[in-house]
Parts: structure tokens; sequence; C-alpha cells
């Protein structure tokens, strides 16, 4: 694992306020590890308990890589049933989570190569018809019409961003940014080293800066 | 570490973790020593953190897909060997076939009239034969039980479901009378057309590459309401 070192933020920065990736079970229901050892000896309640456990993960990750839901959904389930199978060889080397986002990374990242998918592409037909990324999190019915049309805006300039990014650059910064994993689970899950991440990191945010950054600093 | 940092020096990793906060005590004093010579480094760290923000803030880390209960026993039914509809989309680009299920009417619908989902597993059959077989009823609303059974009397599958809500009678809902099918023949899609009008193909079930039927639905859904 690498030392995450602590202090005070330079420049007055506000704390990152990374999103907690795998919170422990509130329902008393097992731990990964356990579920996964009871799943290897053939129990699919236990798996169905992993499944729902992480459903809205593996579907949210899809979704901000591919930007289509009905992709997103079926992509999912191509995880899951991928991750059964894939169960009897998995030996805890890492924690059941990154191995599940590898594997949803490799199933999404051979779908996008497939649909021939790049910079400047459109991902879909049915893009369009996809919720945008801020309406999808602001709740619909907390806010005015002016910010959801705002959000929604802000969410389609993201989504439009993001599509300017390679599939390995696109999956670093989200892994980083949205689900706050640590450098080291980021290359477990995508299969490379500390160093390619921290540098597919650096170039994606330096990219989606030039892209974003009249969103989060309107007076430049 | 250089406690002189020059500002050229402060390379790709170093900028990783200093935007995401993971510098010793004594690299960030490096740093901020290379800042003071270098303000822009400084502003560039800010702008980083910033687009952070912007993107923890629209997108979601975690979000359930539609239909969550569907999408877990799709997956257990799948895993215990139960056949069932791997992929029912229309080739090429146009729009996937059974997205509508999922799409944001289809939760009132579900909460409104529990309208079952049938998932037709083709045998080569159709509709009114004995070999007309559902493979499974889905109720997205947990408190419609759905049931199929074939009624040698009426001569058809037919869906019983319980604990539905009555329909407002201002809604409106149309719904095909499949009439007729095409002869169904292996590797050969089967095409129903309407009672009313038998030369108008409304759905085709088509048996997929790999391993089960693809539906194809020609022009609307079988159910129409008005939302």
């Amino acid at each position: 694992m690498e030392a995450v070192l602590t202090g005070p933020m330079f420049l007055d920065a506000a704390p990152l306020a990374m999103p907690e990736v795998v919170p422990p079970p509130s329902d008393g229901a097992p731990e990964d590890a356990e579920l996964v050892r009871r799943c290897q000896e053939g129990r699919h309640d236990a798996y169905e308990t992993l499944v729902v456990r992480y459903r809205g993960r593996i579907y949210a990750l899809i979704l901000n890589m591919t930007g289509n839901d009905a992709d997103a959904w079926d992509l999912s389930q191509d995880v899951f049933l991928k991750a059964w199978k894939a169960l009897p060889r998995f030996e805890a080397r890492s924690q059941f989570f990154t191995w599940l986002y590898r594997i949803a990374h490799n199933v999404t990242y051979d779908w996008l190569r497939k649909r021939k998918i790049g910079p400047g592409t459109e991902f879909d037909d049915a893009l369009g018809q996809t919720p945008a990324a801020g309406a999808v999190t602001v709740p619909q019915g907390s806010t005015a019409p002016d910010d959801r049309l705002r959000n929604k805006e802000v969410g389609a300039r993201i989504a439009g961003a993001l599509k300017e990014l390679s599939p390995e650059h696109r999956a670093v910064v989200l892994l980083k940014e949205v689900d706050g994993l640590s450098y080291q689970e980021i290359a477990d899950s995508v299969g490379c080293t500390l160093g390619t991440v921290m540098s597919r990191l650096f170039y994606a945010r330096k990219r989606l800066q030039t892209l974003l950054r009249d969103l989060y600093e309107p007076e430049n | 570490m250089n406690a002189n940092l020059p500002p050229d020096e402060i390379n790709e990793e170093l900028m990783t973790r200093w935007i995401d906060g993971h510098l010793s005590p004594a690299e960030l004093e490096a740093v901020a020593r290379a800042v003071a010579a270098e303000p822009m480094l400084g502003r560039e760290m800010e702008s980083a953190q910033k687009l952070g923000g912007l993107l923890r803030q629209h997108l979601p880390a975690g979000l359930e897909p539609p239909s969550p209960e569907f999408f877990t026993s799709r997956i257990m039914e799948e895993i215990q060997g139960v056949p069932v509809l791997r992929s029912m989309r229309p080739a090429a680009a146009g729009p996937r076939g059974w997205t509508w299920l999922r799409s944001s009417w289809f939760a009132p619908l579900a909460s409104a009239a529990a309208v079952a989902l049938l998932f037709l597993v083709s045998n080569g059959a159709r509709p009114g034969s004995q070999n007309f077989d559902v493979a499974r009823v889905y109720a997205p609303d947990p408190n419609v039980v759905a049931n199929s059974f074939y009624s040698e009397e009426a001569g058809a599958t037919v869906i019983d479901l319980k604990g539905l809500q009555a329909v407002p009678d201002e809604r409106e809902i149309r719904a095909y009378d499949v009439a007729d099918a095409e002869p169904a023949a292996p590797g050969k899609p089967q095409v129903f057309h309407a009672a009313n009008d038998p030369e108008r193909a409304i759905m085709v079930l088509a048996p997929d590459t790999v391993d089960g039927p693809r539906f194809r639905e020609l022009h609307q859904p079988v159910f129409r309401l008005p939302f």
C-alpha cells in the first residue's frame, strides 16, 4: 500500500472530501473476505449479498465510463457474471472490490475498444437520451428548475470532456476523483504500475482543466 | 527531498501527490518554496483540486441500476443455470430492444399498474400452441405475485397477476392483440402480426446467434400509457 502522508494542505486549499470507497457493512452482513470464501464453496446467497453491495458502484463506474445507462446496465451484468465464474481463481491477493473493479475495467475497456470510441467520437446514438451526470446526482425534488438545468448542462459538459480522454486516462481519473481509490488500488484495478497511474492522472487532469476550467473558475 | 526544490523539478508524480494531499511535511515545505518562486504552480494545484470537486459533485460514485432487484435476480438466475435472455438488443446502432423496460417511464408504470414483464423463450413455438413457453414472469412491484400456466381450455398461456392496484379510468391502455405468427423455423425469426391488421407485423422473436431469443419491437410497446 502506498504511504498516505497527512499534513496541512498547502495554500489553504480545502481538504479533499474523498468518498469512502467501501464502507463497512452496516446491516450486520459479513465482510467481503468471508462472503468470497462462502462463494468459493458454491454459496449463491453469499454472492447475492456481494452483488447487492457492489452493484451501485459498478453500475456508476461503468455509466461514467460509457455515458449510456442501458449499456452500463448490460455491462454491469456481464461484470458480475464474469466475476462469479472467476471467483474460484480469486486468491485474495487484492481486495475483492479492486478485483471486481478490474473486471469492470476490462469489460468496459473491451466494449469501448470494440465500439472504436476515441477522442472526438460519439459514444452512442442514445447518448443524448442518457440523463446528464448532474441530473443523476441531484435529487429532482430539492432543486429549483434553474439549478436542475444548470446541473444538466454541467453534467453534459463533463461527459463531453471525459469523452475527449482515452479510456485509460478516463478510468484513472474517475477511479481517483469519483471513487476515491488510492494509487495502489487504481493500479490493481486497471493493471498498471503506480508510476503509470500518476502519469495518467496528471495528464487527464491537465486535459480536463483545459476543457472545464470555466465551470469552476468562471472569473478565468 | 531537496529542501530548495527548483520549480522545474516538480514533476508529474510530485504534482499529482501534491494535489491529492499525499506529500510529507518535508516535501510540502520544499514545494512551498518552489511555489514562492513560481506562483503559477500554486494556481495549477488549486485548479486541479477544484476540478476534483466538480467531478465529485456531478458524477455518482454509487448509483443503483434501474430495477435493482431485477438486476440482481437476473444475475442469480444466470449463475444457477436458469436460462435467461442474455441480450435482446437489435442489430447496429438503433435503439436497443427492451431498453424501454429500463426507461424512466417504466418505474411509475411498474408501481402504478405492476405490469408484468414477460420473457418468452422461443422453442420453435407460436402463441396458442402447447409449445408456447413462458420461461419467467417478472413483476417489478413486490406487492404483485405473477404466475403463468398453460390453459388447455383457452388454448393459451395465461399470466395470472395478484395484487394489482386498480388502474385509473382516465389512463389509456392499449394493447396489441397478437393473432397470428409465421411458423417458427430453426434459426429463423418469427414474426407476429396484429389481429386487426394481419398485414402489419408488430413483433419479431429472433434466435440470438449465441444462446437465446432476441426480441425486436417493430412499432410500439405492447402497453402504451400516457405518461
